[in-house]
């Protein structure tokens, strides 16, 4: 009887505050949703055959530990803000003879009440939600589909635990807020003025310096190698700089406004100023929350988009031919001419089963090498280097016989003995020689214009050099002798042979199958041959694979934090509502038209509303560069494209931002015209 | 020259669905010279916020004039009431009614900066003020830093920058302590002997007996007032009490 009294109060206090509890209760299961969601899909089987898909399933275990903080630090912020208006209620209750005891019981059942719910209802939302999305995803991956509903066990236990300690915290918290206020301050409680906000000029300027020096490593980071870990590195200080700006230097910013009185006594100015210091103080963590994950949707929708269109490119980039075919040889010796003409014409006869002639052919050897460029000299025992250096100034360096050069170009360029030509790649070579450690010196013809750019992904990433001599054998030597710690040799020596075929795509494959277990008699010719043959048809639906399952990947996490992101913004609205209500009333009674208060609400709102969305622009247009860097990686060279991916993406994110704004300044007003209207 | 002049006022409320019609105002007739200082006593539900209320044009009369420094209330358009309220009105509430975002200062430069007057000038008419009303060295302070007391006279401030017509105060020492009571009370003396026309809402027979005027409303009607004539405030509090033990018990007039 008496559980069930307490159990009936707090149902009562949810029922009776609804405005406020429905808000914060849809929060908690969005919460809810969004963790296991991103749980389960660390964890999925289906998802874990995917190419690509361990270093996904470590980013959302990254996410799921981020949104786990951020639940805690949200929920923790609404509920400060729930109890703070139900003080009166509890005031009243003590007054009526319950004790803090009994009020601590309501505040438990409440608990147990939204606990159960939306864990229950986020639960089953996340089920059926992650269920689609699997199934969707099985489709673009075109897998065999399975309708059995896949619950994951160790995800709904884990976001069950992450909640209910979430939950056990906010509950003690509000018990403290109770027990160490008087009878007396909880019935006024609602009534006594608020501090009003300083803003901390400390706060602010390191938020701006810790915004800017992310900028600033965003912008300047130059290889895609370290661009990961700079990139997380950015991540972590653009959310630390957000916060800071927002909730401290907004608060600064109109107290500077303020000291300026020409501006500040102006009608317009007047209110908006001095409310938004306030409502800034109270939003800027909320405002923060939304630009971040605004932020991350845009971006995780840019780049998973443009991976997605841009397929056909990456493939291109990578495999520039139907058919390419990739010899790697142990010694020098092996590149010699007769042994690859050999070779060359016993791809021929197999081609010739076929009944095709290879088109826009190509084929040339090269040795490589990986060196450090410092000055007109070449480091080429790169252990020697630093790690950061090794990272950022390394050069792949491509030798390649001038014979070669000559058919694939159709050039007819004479070398004297120590002479070369040179192509570049992502750096510029201003020296007249080059000269490398442990080997030859080379005194540079001139720089080529054009040579094969592609077919290598190490191209697009590090610096890289093709340097054309008279004689291979003779220019490398030296170097073919260097090893590494374990003796393994630093050179590469490679034939390369990439040719169109014009025969059908089930046909590409079915030859490239056949390169690759096929032992052609010429082998016995080289001392060690290592050969792969990769067909654009065969990569074609593993590139669509992954590329596909991220852009779905992007889409659904981007649903998943939108939701989360309108809801904060509904729940700000209802708040402020709440809490602006009684300060027009005032307003009006000195002699406010409606027209003027509604105008100043509508200014405050714009800007409260659009200052997120302004820093998400920012964020994004610093952050291009290095997206840009990581994409190159996943062999997508297409600025243009990301370019208007980024582009679109804001816009309709913006429409849709504007569409949520309208719905939920509705909500606002009507909050407030319902004192107003008298 | 009367500066207000009430005539007829009458107010019927219904209710929601039109069912049920209260009369809030039967009849009421007054008028308030230029410089008075009238108190209106009433007890709970007698009318007394109604009548405050359509006086600061706040509410619509059913029937009747309100007429204030010649212009009737009832002619002025809807979007020019808040400018007219704001420029011929000073409003002193009970719960003071600051707002707390705002320094005392800028609270009482509120109407004016609505007015779109410059800095300057509300500053130098502040100075005056402030020194009056004894706010000089708190008028940096927030709401929330000061007393009840402090608070009700930067409102009082507040009403007086704009040099309205008539101030309108309802239950003004209602949240006050009875030593800042007796301070706002002196103060409102004070500013009407400097010409400051007010009219005074209040339960308090204190409060009233500093009045020039004092209006009894009953049942929504004017029901009995008495002048000040030249007696002192405690002989007109006397005369006060009487009349509402008067009142109280059903006597005639």
């Amino acid at each position: 009887m008496k559980k069930r009294f307490y159990l009936r109060l707090a149902l009562d206090g949810i029922r009776k505050n609804k405005q406020m509890y429905i808000p914060y209760m849809l929060t908690c299961i969005g919460m809810v949703m969004m963790y296991y969601i991103i749980i389960f899909l660390q964890n999925c089987k289906t998802l874990s055959y995917m190419r690509g898909w361990a270093e996904v399933s470590s980013m959302l275990g990254l996410g799921s530990f981020i949104i786990a903080i951020f639940a805690c630090i949200f929920l923790f912020y609404t509920n400060f803000l729930l109890i703070r208006r139900r003080k009166k209620e509890f005031g009243l209750y003590n007054i009526l003879g319950m004790d803090k005891r009994n009020i601590s019981k309501i505040l438990f059942w409440e608990t147990i009440i939204i606990t159960l719910t939306s864990l229950c209802f986020g639960l089953i939302g996340g089920i059926s939600l992650s269920k689609l999305a699997e199934l969707a995803l099985v489709n673009i991956m075109k897998s065999d589909v399975n309708y059995n509903l896949s619950v994951s066990l160790t995800s709904i236990i884990m976001t069950a635990l992450i909640f209910s300690v979430i939950f056990l915290l906010i509950f003690l918290n509000s018990i403290r807020q109770i027990r160490f206020s008087s009878t007396v301050t909880l019935l006024y409680s609602e009534n006594i003025g608020e501090k009003p906000p300083k803003g901390n000029w400390f706060l602010s300027i390191l938020g701006i310096l810790i915004l800017s020096a992310s900028y600033y490593l965003a912008v300047t980071i130059e290889n895609p190698l370290t661009a990961l870990t700079a990139f997380f590195i950015a991540v972590v200080m653009v959310i630390i700089g957000t916060y800071l700006v927002m909730i401290s230097g907004s608060v600064f910013f109109c107290r500077i406004l303020q000291k300026k009185k020409k501006y500040y006594y102006k009608p317009n100015h007047f209110i908006s100023i001095s409310s938004m210091a306030y409502r800034m103080k109270r939003n800027g963590a909320g405002l923060a929350s939304i630009c971040i994950l605004s932020t991350m949707v845009l971006v995780m929708i840019s780049s998973t988009a443009s991976l997605y269109f841009g397929s056909e490119d990456a493939i291109n980039n990578r495999y520039p031919r139907d058919i390419n075919l990739d010899y790697r040889m142990e010694k020098t010796d092996d590149l010699s001419e007769n042994k690859i003409t050999a070779l060359h014409s016993d791809i021929s006869k197999v081609i010739k089963n076929y009944d095709f002639i290879p088109e826009n052919s190509y084929y040339y050897r090269s040795v490589s090498v990986a060196g450090l460029i410092e000055g007109n000299k070449v480091e080429t025992d790169v252990t020697k280097a630093n790690t950061m250096d090794a990272l950022t100034g390394v050069c792949q360096f491509y030798f390649i016989p001038l014979s070669d050069y000559n058919r694939i170009m159709g050039e007819n360029e004479t070398l004297g003995t120590g002479e070369a030509l040179i192509y570049t790649y992502k750096n510029d070579y201003k020296e007249d020689t080059i000269s490398f450690k442990r080997g030859n010196t080379f005194k540079i013809k001139k720089q080529v214009k054009d040579f094969i750019d592609k077919s290598d992904t190490s191209m697009l990433i590090v610096s890289s050099m093709a340097i054309i001599v008279p004689d291979l054998k003779e220019s490398i030597k030296g170097l073919d002798k260097l090893a590494d710690y374990n003796g393994n040799k630093m050179i590469t020596c490679r034939w390369v042979y990439n040719f169109d075929t014009g025969i059908s795509p089930k046909k590409q494959i079915e030859l490239s199958k056949k390169f690759n277990n096929l032992q052609l008699s010429s082998y016995s010719l080289f001392e060690n041959i290592n050969f792969s043959c990769e067909s654009q048809e065969m990569e074609r639906n593993n590139f669509y694979s992954l590329f596909g399952g991220l852009f779905y990947l992007g889409i659904l996490l981007s649903i998943v934090f939108i939701f989360a992101t309108v809801l904060i913004i509904y729940y700000k609205q209802i708040s402020e509502g709440y809490e602006d209500r009684s300060r027009f009333e005032i307003m009006q009674k000195i002699g406010l038209t409606k027209r003027e208060i509604r105008k100043s609400i509508n200014s405050q709102l714009l800007t409260v509303f659009f200052i997120p969305l302004i820093f998400t622009a920012l964020h994004l247009a610093f952050a291009f560069p290095i997206i840009q860097k990581l994409l190159l990686m996943l062999n997508l060279n297409n600025v243009v494209l990301f370019a208007s991916a980024t582009g679109i993406s804001v816009i309709v994110f913006a429409i849709f931002y504007m569409i949520v704004y309208r719905f939920t300044s509705n909500a606002y007003y009507n909050i407030l015209t319902l004192k107003l209207s008298t | 020259m009367s500066i207000l002049e009430v005539t007829e006022l009458k107010k019927i409320y219904s209710t929601r669905f039109g069912g049920n019609k209260i009369e809030a105002l039967k009849n009421v007739n007054f008028s308030v010279e230029k410089g008075d200082y009238v108190a209106i006593m009433g007890e709970s539900g007698s009318g007394k916020t109604t009548l405050l209320n359509i006086l600061a044009a706040l509410d619509k009369p059913t029937n009747g004039n309100v007429i204030l420094d010649g212009k009737n209330l009832s002619e002025i358009k809807e979007s020019a009431i808040s400018a007219f309220r704001r420029d011929n009105l000073g409003f002193v509430f009970q719960e003071f009614n600051l707002l707390d975002t705002f320094t005392l200062e800028d609270n009482i430069y509120l109407p004016l900066v609505l007015s779109g007057k410059n800095h300057r000038e509300m500053h130098e008419r502040l100075i005056p003020i402030a020194e009056k009303l004894g706010l000089s060295k708190i008028l940096k302070n927030f709401p929330y830093e000061v007393s009840g007391g402090q608070k009700q006279r930067a409102a009082v401030a507040r009403a007086m920058i704009t040099n309205p017509k008539l101030i309108l105060a309802d239950e003004p020492t209602g949240a006050l302590d009875s030593k800042s009571a007796n301070e706002l009370l002196r103060l409102f003396s004070k500013v009407n002997q400097f010409g400051q026309t007010i009219l005074m809402v209040t339960h308090s027979v204190k409060a009233a007996s500093t009045a020039n005027r004092v209006l009894f409303i009953k049942d929504g009607e004017v029901y009995h007032q008495i002048y000040r004539g030249n007696d002192t405030d405690e002989q007109l509090y006397q005369k006060i009490s009487d009349t509402l033990t008067l009142l109280a018990t059903g006597g005639g007039r």
